[in-house]
């Protein structure tokens, strides 16, 4: 049995060298993060018993534990297919929990607390607008990622309006990790950053079934492609497959005699397998030319990936402009965009 | 990139290509020697762990998506290519591709690929048409309880390392008690697979890794990182066409000359290699399998000049999923554009109002299709303000027609905030006073929380706990107040307290009190009955304070 040996030697004067060969292999803290941002442990620190009812709570706010017939009472509602548009009705939420401490609190001293002043608010309303912000932390990871590469989505409105979809398509299965993408514009280019509304929750309910929350209301809605499961393809048919060429940034190189490399296939069965490796050997030289940038230089498979991958494919919902037409007083004015105005 | 500094999430609509993500060791056996040495005296200890990994096949959890996706059966063709996206970004390298007695120089002179072996991945995706990977009828997949044993024979068919010799296998770590260790593998001809398989360089240029911005997904399945492996096939596809994908194990594999080597390359497809649409689908629905098969096996150049290449390669399959091509393509954006829209009144004669169709079907022009609304009146059985007409069952036996809206609404609804709870279900009810029926939504509401609260005893006990604590505060708090109003403070009266109970009389008596408690019962277990008077005490105190509430 072969052993494939790892020695590390310790004598006085090599435990700095050891010490650098830890530090090689050491793990990172995958918890880092974690102290970059408010989370639902660091606001209810202090107090164990308080922070994990309150987290339940804010679970139950996000209506994570209430079943899908409570959400979608009728088959028809969502239909296969489909993506349906809604908003979410606090009052309904509120008394979820109401009915949820109503089993905690049965005595009359209990009871009492709950209505109790406590610094000019009850411990009623101390207890549902903490819940307001604690559902907007629950989400800990999405707002660290939200708060490094978006800040100006990264804060929260607490209590306001939620809107949201729920999705039920082959496309939920087949295409995991689809990217939703909420805008709020009165005028101008939507498709801005700044424009962005927060997810509030995006949750897979089944395998065919997501539900997206939005914090606020979105005017435009825009679906992409996964960016780890965009196409990988050639260009051009079968009779000539080529590559046109993109940067290191994902920009096409501008048309031009050099901009393509074309690619040969395997001389056998149906000629659909492709010379991979003399597509590497074209896509080098055009390095070497100078057509594509010299960051491409040691590169190998990334270089091949970036070269076929393909423009994720977007779909975008927009206002249903035709709402305007319609003989008033319509039932869905007020409703979310792809259905009146908001 | 270094090991220990991942680079954070790249921006939204970013994402960034790796070669390859290397861990620090790779999967095997290890032995740890530690030696130290203080002044004279030296002391020597051995340590061995594993570094383990999926060898023989992928669990589900390792797969993040496979395109086309798993039994499309509109895949595009000519163009796009499969792939599959493996959740953990190191998998492909955690193995090695190279026995350890190989070098890669011996299996490419190609100076332009690296020579070091670790960045090689062990894995690659093969793409077999169902033409290709049958034999005699038989379809050369086996997967589950019809897998193939690793050297064990399974009716004719021989284990998948049958033919290496002991020595070789145990050198793999594979001792003979895993002779009848049964995986998922692929049988096929040697010919075919060198015709459709990558070459060594081209494994290496197949797998790479990729890094994703999750914040506008799910919650990334499991896997929160944003991380990911992505192998690619080579090969585009051709209309009408079942095509098996299969990601195989290539570990150690290399010497038995199973991949190609300069393969044979055109520019152009001629005519003739390009058959129109009726025929391949000719071809398909009859299938020529007989004749297509013989052509390679009777000529075998490749079996003749190497007599080392069998016949038959078997390969462990990591991974298998199945699609179908035709001439309409099953991509995001074809699926997209497919998506159901409710009609909401039509000119067109065969669409009336409530049909559903296609997206891609509508005519702008003379359909007019509903807002994509959750619960509108569009739907059976539904008012215009999302209102269920449904039925209650009263404790009395009674039945009763009733109003349910869920949380999720057609349109904006206003929150009235409240400054006291709902004190049960009944006070939530409401009434529709234009049809004099009841609305339960609120009432369904309360009712559901409390079932979901009385589901979860951890929470009704963290709850309780943290009420009764704040409420012992409040009193304490209270207490201090009244104390402080008479001119006291708490910590003079703890001094005061302190005092007292330096007082020899004081405690004469209390352990005289204790003392005839002990006399009246001597035959009781003197520590059982003070933990229950503990106890008794304490859960009363607890209890109590309830009770005893103004």
């Amino acid at each position: 049995m072969p052993w494939e040996e790892v020695v590390l030697l310790v004598v006085e004067q090599e435990v700095a060298q050891l010490r650098d060969q830890y530090l090689e292999v050491a793990v990172p803290d995958l918890n880092a993060w974690r102290n970059q941002i408010q989370t639902l442990n660091s606001f209810f620190a202090g107090n164990e018993a308080k922070s994990q009812a309150m987290r339940w709570l804010t679970r139950l706010r996000l209506l994570e534990a209430v079943p899908f017939q409570y959400l979608v009472p009728a088959e028809e509602m969502l239909p296969t297919e489909t993506i349906r548009f809604f908003h979410i009705d606090r009052n309904w939420v509120d008394a979820l929990i109401d009915g949820a401490m109503s089993v905690t609190l049965t005595s009359t001293r209990e009871k009492q607390w709950l209505l109790k002043d406590d610094d000019g608010e009850t411990h009623y309303t101390t207890i549902m607008n903490e819940l307001d912000t604690a559902e907007n932390l629950a989400d800990a990871y999405r707002n660290f990622v939200t708060m490094q590469s978006n800040a100006s989505t990264a804060t929260k409105q607490a209590g306001g309006r939620l809107t949201g979809f729920l999705f039920r398509s082959s496309l939920v299965r087949d295409f995991p990790g689809i990217e939703v993408q909420g805008y709020r514009s009165e005028s101008g280019n939507p498709w801005m950053a700044e424009k962005q509304v927060s997810l509030h929750r995006f949750a897979r309910l089944s395998d065919t079934v997501i539900m997206v929350v939005f914090n606020g209301c979105p005017t435009h809605v825009r679906f992409q492609e996964p960016a780890e499961g965009i196409r990988l393809g050639v260009d051009g048919d079968e009779n000539q497959f080529e590559l046109k060429l993109k940067q290191a940034d994902g920009t096409l190189v501008p048309p031009s005699s050099s901009s393509s490399i074309n690619i040969r296939k395997r001389d056998s069965a149906d000629r659909s397998v492709l010379d991979v490796l003399g597509m590497y050997k074209s896509l080098k030289n055009k390095i070497s030319s100078g057509v594509l940038d010299t960051s491409f230089t040691d590169q190998e498979s990334a270089l091949i990936a970036t070269q076929m991958l393909q423009y994720p494919y977007q779909q975008d919902f927009v206002p249903y402009t035709q709402m305007e037409s319609v003989e008033s007083p319509h039932p869905h004015k007020g409703a979310l965009n792809w259905g009146g105005d908001s | 990139m270094p090991a220990n500094n991942p680079p954070l999430p790249p921006p939204v609509g970013e994402y960034r290509l790796f070669d390859r993500v290397l861990g620090p060791l790779r999967a095997g056996k290890y032995k740890l020697e530690i030696e130290q040495k203080v002044g004279s005296d030296e002391g020597k200890v051995s340590r061995f762990f594993n570094v383990t990994g999926p060898r023989w096949g992928l669990e589900a959890a390792e797969v993040h998506a496979v395109y086309p996706p798993r039994n499309e059966q509109d895949a595009p063709t000519n163009s796009h290519i499969p792939f599959i996206t493996l959740q953990r970004r190191s998998l492909p390298w955690e193995r090695d591709l190279f026995l350890s007695n190989e070098t890669v120089q011996q299996y490419t002179s190609d100076n332009q690929m690296t020579t070091e072996a670790r960045k090689y991945p062990w894995m690659a995706l093969l793409i077999f048409t169902e033409n290709e990977l049958t034999n005699g009828g038989q379809l050369g997949v086996f997967k589950g309880d019809e897998g193939l044993c690793l050297v064990d024979a399974k009716g004719s068919i021989p284990g998948v390392f049958a033919h290496w010799s002991q020595t070789k296998r145990d050198s793999f770590d594979m001792p003979s008690s895993m002779n009848g260790l049964t995986v998922d593998a692929i049988r096929v001809k040697t010919t075919t697979l060198r015709s459709v398989a990558p070459t060594l360089e081209e494994i290496l240029l197949l797998a790479h890794a990729r890094q994703v911005n999750p914040q506008d997904k799910e919650q990334c399945g499991s896997d929160e990182d944003g991380w990911f492996a992505v192998i690619l096939g080579n090969r585009v596809l051709k209309p009408d066409e079942k095509y098996h994908a299969c990601l195989v194990s290539l570990e150690g594999r290399l010497s038995e000359n199973i991949l190609p080597t300069n393969p044979a390359l055109v520019q152009i497809s001629p005519k003739a290699a390009n058959p129109s649409k009726a025929t391949s689908m000719l071809m398909a629905g009859f299938g020529l399998p007989s004749i297509k098969e013989k052509t390679p096996e009777k000529g075998g150049g490749g079996a003749v000049t190497r007599p080392s290449v069998q016949t038959f390669t078997n390969l462990v399959l990591l991974h298998h999923w199945t699609f179908n091509s035709s001439q309409t393509n099953g991509d995001f954006q074809s699926r997209m554009e497919r998506l159901n829209v409710r009609v909401q009144s039509s000119t067109r004669s065969n669409i009336k109002a409530g049909d559903i169709v296609p997206l891609s079907d509508v005519d702008v022009s003379r359909d007019t299709i509903e807002p994509m609304l959750l619960g509108t009146d569009s739907v059976p059985g539904l008012t215009a303000n999302s209102y269920l007409s449904t039925t209650m069952h009263g404790s009395d036996g009674l039945e009763e027609d009733v109003l349910y809206r869920s949380p999720l609404v057609a349109y904006s609804e206003q929150r009235v905030v409240r400054d006291e709870p709902y004190p049960n279900s009944d006070a939530a009810l409401a009434v529709i006073e234009e049809l004099g029926i009841w609305d339960i939504s609120h009432a369904s509401a309360f009712e559901l929380g409390r079932l979901l609260a009385l589901g979860d005893g951890k929470f009704t006990k963290a709850m309780k706990s943290w009420v009764a604590n704040d409420i012992k505060k409040e009193q304490q708090a209270d207490v201090e107040a009244k104390i402080e109003a008479k001119g006291f403070t708490v910590s003079n009266l703890n001094e005061r307290l302190q005092s007292i109970k330096q007082h020899s009389t004081v405690r004469k008596v209390r352990d005289s009190r204790i003392d005839t408690s002990r006399h009246k019962s001597p035959q009781e277990s003197k520590t059982t009955k003070s933990t229950d008077l503990e106890m008794e005490y304490t859960g009363h105190a607890l209890g109590g304070g309830g009770s005893s509430g103004r």
